[in-house]
């Protein structure tokens, strides 16, 4: 069994300018759960993924993000990747130049891990992932597919072994093997390594893959309503009207047409 | 062109220069050409012409990995401008120490300085045929080195014969504290269906100044690939000019430059098309750090009768300090319809969303930039088929950071 942590965000009040946007926040989560975070556009779903990774931009106008004892509020989004926290980007970045094998070798260099077997590790997990090696020696993210990123953002996520993860609508742009493929990942993950997950999405097609162990729906920057999995089934049938939310939750199927899903 | 000199003897030649020279004034920012340059700023009263010198030990992190990735390459060593080593030529080049009389001298936009390089310059010209083994690369390495500000004047002529193929190197190399004005001429004369892939790298000292020139000239169906990498100098200007004079041939050219301290880089380009079906792309990018300035100012001339061509320009420019600036002046002169012609410029820091992907993997700020900034450089390296160039790349944005530590 690994060792228990917590991620622990209290009253949790942020936004962008003067605007706020997230309105008290409180969520616990612990290694080896899955936390979905469910609601409409609008919500504050990316703000919060992007306040707790530190993206410059936001500012933070009251309470606390812990993971254990360390204030991740206080630190820059490096340091709270070394305290263990790791971002699955809604939209990975393409940087041109640089390679998954370089980007990684940085972030051990930088934390003082030793890069000794690195590249293999970088194999093995790509192979896992069914990431296609022959993108391994290519620029990070560039002219790879939806899929490809988010199979790429997976191998990351394995290889730098975070203690909690939060996936930022992970099933943008992917298509349903992909999507499977990567919430098997994540879920080994959670079995073999304790992840803990904070998994943000629109919609509840993802959590049919991922299944979350909490479910939490989130509105106008505050959390209404927090549940078991069965809270996800009936949010698909009623929508976010109920809780004063405008849209209909999408199952991922209503999309498809339009996304070419 | 002066069609007159296309094959003029040498003191006719020598003759012509002197009056080109005499009637020429000193360049100042007021030209176009010289726009940004801060050539007025520069001294060149002091600088002497001065024989004899000893070349000390040259040490270059940008030459180093391409002279590891060839070792099997033919060498052609010269210093401040002669050539210094014995040398047996392969089958299918000829080594020269003058312009081959059938290359015009004046190929086109010449100035001041290459004049005095014509005049002034030890040559060292290669002739190859189509007997010459493409695979092994020729590197014409040109260590300069004078501790007493002085002038010099390297000319080196390629000349490739029809259908003939071959790989250029050509390393400008200095010790760091050396006090040198290097004013090289590279001329390029490539014939009908020959190909030739063409490196620079320049790595001379915080101290010298450089103005040079790299002109080309493309006979039909020819193909011309260069990448220049250049780190060094107080001042380094380059004129780069390709001419596509024969249908469909076509010119590729790169650089990769990255500024520091005070440095200024400056870099006129000018790709003309004098025939048609021809294809030219050009890619320039550059780096500036602490108060480095970089200029860019390139044209694309389109002549009449230059049908179905295809021509464009890129500069990207990082400017990585708030002291650090680069100028960017993209142009194009189409004098034809039938043409597909694009320019494109940009000046700005290190992309943010880069950046933070970089951080929120736990990669420190200073070594997320240095990456990024490498990655710029090194995303580069499959424009250039010579072995090593990405590995020398890297060596730039590697040297340079190491310099912005200190």
């Amino acid at each position: 069994m690994s060792a228990q942590h917590v991620l622990r965000i209290e009253e949790l009040r942020a936004g962008v300018d003067s605007r706020e946007i997230l309105r008290g926040i409180n969520l616990e989560v612990r290694s080896g759960e899955v936390h979905a975070i469910m609601g409409p556009n609008g919500s504050g779903k990316s703000t919060l993924s992007h306040v707790l990774m530190g993206k410059p931009g936001y500012h933070v106008s009251g309470g606390s993000v812990s993971l254990d004892s360390a204030d991740l509020l206080s630190l820059p989004s490096w340091k709270r990747a070394h305290e263990g926290l790791f971002l699955v980007s809604q939209y990975p970045i393409e940087v041109p130049g640089v390679s998954l094998d370089e980007a990684l070798r940085a972030a051990f260099e930088t934390n003082g891990r030793s890069a000794q077997g690195l590249h293999d590790e970088i194999l093995s997990e790509a192979s896992r992932v069914k990431f296609p090696l022959s993108l391994l020696g290519r620029s990070l993210n560039v002219d790879f597919s939806g899929g490809e990123k988010k199979r790429n953002e997976m191998i990351q996520l394995a290889v730098l072994k975070p203690k909690f993860a939060i996936l930022d609508e992970i099933d943008s742009g992917l298509d349903i093997d992909a999507l499977r493929d990567v919430s098997r990942r994540v879920e080994q993950a959670t079995n073999e390594d304790g992840l803990g997950v904070l998994a943000i999405t629109h919609y509840s097609r993802l959590l049919k893959e991922l299944r979350p162990d909490r479910v939490h729906v989130l509105v106008k920057g505050e959390i209404v309503a927090s549940g078991g999995p069965e809270l996800a089934q009936q949010l698909e049938k009623t929508g976010y009207a109920e809780y004063g939310g405008e849209d209909e939750v999408g199952s991922g199927v209503a999309v498809s047409g339009i996304f070419g899903l | 062109m002066d069609t007159a000199l296309a094959a003029p003897g040498k003191s006719q030649r020598l003759q012509y220069i002197r009056e080109r020279i005499n009637s020429m004034e000193m360049p100042d920012s007021s030209i176009e050409e010289w726009r940004y340059s801060g050539i007025d700023e520069l001294d060149l009263s002091g600088y002497a012409l001065r024989s004899g010198i000893a070349i000390r030990e040259v040490h270059s992190d940008l030459s180093a990995p391409i002279l590891e990735a060839n070792g099997q390459a033919v060498l052609v060593r010269t210093r401040n401008g002669e050539i210094s080593t014995d040398f047996a030529a392969p089958e299918g080049m000829t080594l020269g120490l003058r312009d081959p009389e059938d290359i015009p001298y004046d190929f086109s936009a010449a100035d001041i300085f290459s004049h005095m390089n014509a005049l002034l310059g030890s040559s060292v010209s290669l002739s190859i045929n189509a007997a010459y083994d493409s695979a092994v690369p020729v590197i014409v390495i040109r260590e300069l080195d004078s501790t007493e500000a002085t002038a010099v004047f390297p000319n080196l002529c390629v000349k490739l014969e029809p259908g003939a193929a071959a790989t250029v190197i050509e390393l400008l190399l200095s010790p760091n504290d050396a006090n040198v004005l290097a004013v090289p001429v590279t001329k390029i004369f490539l014939e009908k269906d020959s190909h030739l892939e063409f490196l620079l790298i320049q790595d001379l000292g915080s101290g010298c100044n450089m103005i040079g020139h790299q002109i080309s000239r493309l006979m039909s169906g020819a193909k011309f690939s260069s990448m220049s990498i250049l780190g060094g100098g107080a001042y380094s200007r380059l004129f780069t000019t390709s001419t596509i004079a024969g249908a469909g041939a076509e010119s590729n050219l790169d650089a990769a430059y990255f500024g520091s301290g005070k440095q200024v880089l400056d870099f006129r380009t000018r790709q003309e098309h004098a025939a048609k079906s021809g294809r030219s792309e050009l890619y320039f990018k550059g780096a500036a750090a602490n108060d480095a300035h970089l200029v860019y100012s390139g044209l694309i001339k389109v002549d009449k009768g230059a049908t179905s061509t295809d021509a464009f320009q890129t500069n990207k420019n990082l400017v990585l300090s708030e002291g650090a600036k680069a100028d960017s002046v993209p142009n194009l002169d189409i004098e034809e319809n039938d043409v597909r012609c694009s320019h494109a410029s940009s000046v700005g820091p290190v992309d943010e969303e880069q950046q933070y992907y970089l951080e929120s993997r736990g990669i420190e700020p200073g070594t997320a930039q240095r990456l990024i900034v490498s990655g710029f450089f090194s995303e580069m390296s499959g424009r250039s088929k010579i072995a090593g160039v990405r590995e020398a790349l890297v060596a730039l944005t590697a040297k340079k950071w190491k310099d912005l530590q200190r």
